[in-house]
């Protein structure tokens, strides 16, 4: 492409925190595909060489510290550039983004270089870095879909619609982008998980002639490993060494993808805070960025499978129905005419008005949050 | 855009909203198909104008979505095209109500799409959020070139229509595999559903004096070992575009009612039918995807453990191995020792496993 073409350049790339880009698309982009459930897409441009980063960063985005009201810190997203694919749905007219650039797969110097020979500076342009200088850079741009939502500091102040018909502000107290709405850049699994609790002898009886049964019995404790990944997160919240260990204090309300009308809830205590992994790595531009994943165990709040919430063992107040259970809860054989079992909370001394449980409570929103 | 001439064929793709088609013509040199022991591929080649392209992409691959109908909320399915390059029933017997197309290859992939004719870069007429801030456009060209990725699924699938006739009947339950709304009902397992199971034992040991020597009846020495077998079986619903409420509740209970699964009817034409207590729902798996057009999908993994020693339903997973009075038999156990008292494991509708709600 000769120098003058580069004037020809009508279209920009406009990203906020960055000079606009003045770019054009070579012949024969796009190239698209959709194979094994993933979305992928390739585009190729041309810009002036010197604005060849600023292009690619400008694609791929990023996140800083952003400073709210009240000396209020969040994370402040420039979501990669989605892909146009016109309305996703031709039945039903509903659009939605969901092919984004996430890596520059190649960026190649076309036209005439400058150079350096010894300390003779051979052309005015010449980098400083010593980098040849070319006319322009041709570059190569890969889309993919994500596992987690993406949306714009914008986006979330003015409301995201989670599902069909159900829309959500998510922003903190100083109107700050909230990211512990689990609304964008978190991703879940769930991995299912089993132990096996060896009953005491004399606690469960044969049905034929009520003896007790031989071994007491053996119940399979079925639970499940939830794990949060924060993506591309600035800095390293505070909040994650001191929730080590803790159940989740106020229920958490995910808002993942997928859902119907309703977002998933995780009751009270029924997260416990297992294990954390951080995973730094430096995104174009230089910046240094967190993927963080919570690892949390889940224990089914045992009042869903229709046991009650109570206190026992010398305390005088039950917890509420629905409080406090989880993995604070013990299973308990009862001296009940007739006998049963169910999960009881359990404390150092009986009671429930000492704050002390055999897990501490934590908010886990404050996982999401910064610092 | 007008029509060009080769686009002689059409692509009629019925949602639950009506139905859309798109112009298409097939690449000379198309289809190619490929065959390995273990898999069937084909490939195919198509021409549509460049502005329909997704529109045919997603009409090739099909999707999943809620519709609510009738008052109830259910999974509602565009079926992928299907490709019949390879008469795949050759021996088998024919299924009821499916015909010939039963061993379809279907539309699994975009293997590649790119534009061909001159690119325009005319501005596109898109519909944006208000807080975008412009979306970068793209050329535009007369035609775009669809390579098609096809293969076997590994499920059945049925549209939305067959699940409602009555006349249909593909296991020995007939139809139509509906709810209480009449609506499409995946808890039938049916469609969408792929099973795996992996037949194993349990090993425990004898507890002193259970067992006795035949030849002088003296009691056999302590802790002998002895297995009881069970079976891990992994139900995995398919392209579930929402995630079930009874997900986590369900998880430790056995089921409450007998549940069938005729999830791999197809090859038996029989169904396998779980009596009450022999599932217990061990675990829960999500994978999380996007299907083409955007969509979120999970494929939703229970696995669940099935413990049926008589075989005939007659115990289950609160039923324990008793050696008593010279005899091996397994009992019932609760809490209280009465049939109605607390049960080891508590007892859930499967069903709800597998509905939107």
């Amino acid at each position: 492409m000769a120098t003058d073409q580069v004037k020809d350049f009508n279209t920009t790339l406009s990203v906020p925190g960055i000079a606009p880009v003045p770019y054009a698309e070579a012949p024969g982009s796009p190239e698209e595909s959709y194979s094994g459930m993933q979305g992928k897409l390739r585009r190729t441009f041309w810009v002036k060489w010197a604005n060849r980063w600023n292009f690619c960063q400008g694609m791929l985005g990023w996140s800083t510290v952003g400073k709210g009201a009240n000396s209020s810190q969040y994370v402040s997203r420039v979501p990669p550039q989605p892909y146009f694919l016109g309305n996703t749905s031709p039945a039903t007219g509903q659009f939605e983004y969901w092919l984004y650039a996430t890596s520059v797969e190649r960026i190649e110097g076309i036209g005439p270089y400058r150079y350096k020979d010894g300390t003779t500076v051979k052309a005015s342009t010449e980098d400083s870095n010593n980098v040849y200088n070319y006319e322009l850079a041709k570059i190569t741009i890969g889309y993919e879909t994500l596992p987690y939502r993406v949306y714009s500091d914008a986006d979330m102040k003015n409301g995201i619609t989670y599902a069909p018909g159900a829309v959500f502000q998510a922003v903190d107290s100083n109107g700050n982008p909230d990211e512990s709405s689990l609304l964008r850049y978190v991703s879940r699994t769930i991995q299912p998980t089993a132990e096996h609790l060896k009953l005491p002898f004399g606690k469960m009886y044969y049905v034929t002639d009520g003896a007790a049964a031989v071994n007491g019995a053996t119940k399979i404790i079925p639970s499940c490993e939830v794990l949060f990944t924060w993506h591309q997160v600035p800095a390293v919240p505070q909040a994650i060494y001191s929730a080590i260990g803790t159940v989740n204090l106020y229920a958490i309300v995910d808002y993942c993808p997928g859902v119907s009308s309703s977002p998933f809830t995780y009751d009270i205590g029924t997260l416990l805070l297992t294990a954390v992994e951080m995973k730094p790595y430096r995104i174009i531009g230089g910046l240094y960025v967190n993927d963080i994943t919570y690892r949390m165990k889940y224990l089914g709040n045992p009042t869903q499978y229709g046991y009650t919430a109570k206190l026992e063992g010398g305390g005088t107040t039950n917890v509420a129905a629905g409080t406090k259970l989880g993995h604070n809860a013990l299973l308990r054989f009862l001296n009940t005419v007739p006998a049963t079992y169910d999960y009881i909370v359990v404390t150092p001394d009986g009671k429930n008005d000492n704050g002390q449980y055999i897990y501490a409570y934590s908010d886990f929103s404050q996982l999401f949050k910064l610092p | 855009m007008s029509v060009p001439a080769p686009f002689k064929t059409l692509l009629t793709v019925s949602t639950p909203q009506g139905s859309y088609t798109v112009p298409y013509a097939e690449c000379p040199g198309s289809p190619e198909v490929s065959s390995t022991p273990d898999r069937v591929m084909a490939r195919r080649t198509f021409l549509v104008s460049w502005d329909r392209r997704w529109d045919f992409c997603q009409g090739m691959l099909g999707w999943s979505e809620l519709v609510t109908k009738n008052g109830g909320t259910y999974v509602a399915r565009v079926l992928p095209q299907p490709y019949a390059a390879v008469n795949l029933n050759t021996g088998l017997p024919p299924i009821p109500g499916v015909g010939p197309d039963a061993g379809n290859l279907y539309a699994v992939s975009v293997e590649d799409m790119r534009g061909l004719g001159v690119p325009s870069t005319a501005p596109l007429t898109a519909t944006t959020r208000s807080s975008d801030p412009g979306v970068m456009p793209t050329y535009s060209y007369t035609f775009a070139r669809i390579t098609i990725g096809y293969e076997l699924p590994h499920y059945q699938m049925l549209t939305d229509q067959q699940m409602a006739n009555p006349a249909f009947a593909l296991t020995a339950t007939p139809g139509p595999y509906t709810d209480s709304f009449g609506n499409p009902d995946e808890a039938k397992l049916v469609r969408y559903v792929t099973r795996h199971s992996a037949p194993a034992i349990i090993s425990g040991q004898l507890p002193g004096g259970s067992v006795k020597y035949v030849t002088d009846g003296a009691q056999a020495i302590n802790k002998m070992p002895f297995s009881i077998q069970q079976q891990d079986i992994m139900l995995i619903w398919r392209q579930v575009p929402l995630i079930p409420s009874a997900l986590f509740t369900h998880v430790g209970c056995v089921n409450n009612a007998q549940f069938v699964d005729n999830s791999q009817a197809q090859q038996s034409n029989t169904r396998y039918s779980f009596p009450p207590g022999t599932l217990l729902l061990a675990g829960v798996e999500l994978q999380t995807y996007r299907m083409i057009g955007g969509r979120y999908a999970h494929d939703i993994i229970y696995r669940f453990n099935h413990f049926d020693p008589s075989g005939v339903g007659t115990y289950g997973h609160n039923y324990q191995i008793r050696f008593h009075n010279n005899a091996i038999s397994y009992e019932q156990i609760s809490a209280d020792g009465t049939a109605g008292g607390q049960a080891l494991y508590a007892s859930a509708d499967f069903n709800l496993l597998f509905r939107a709600v």
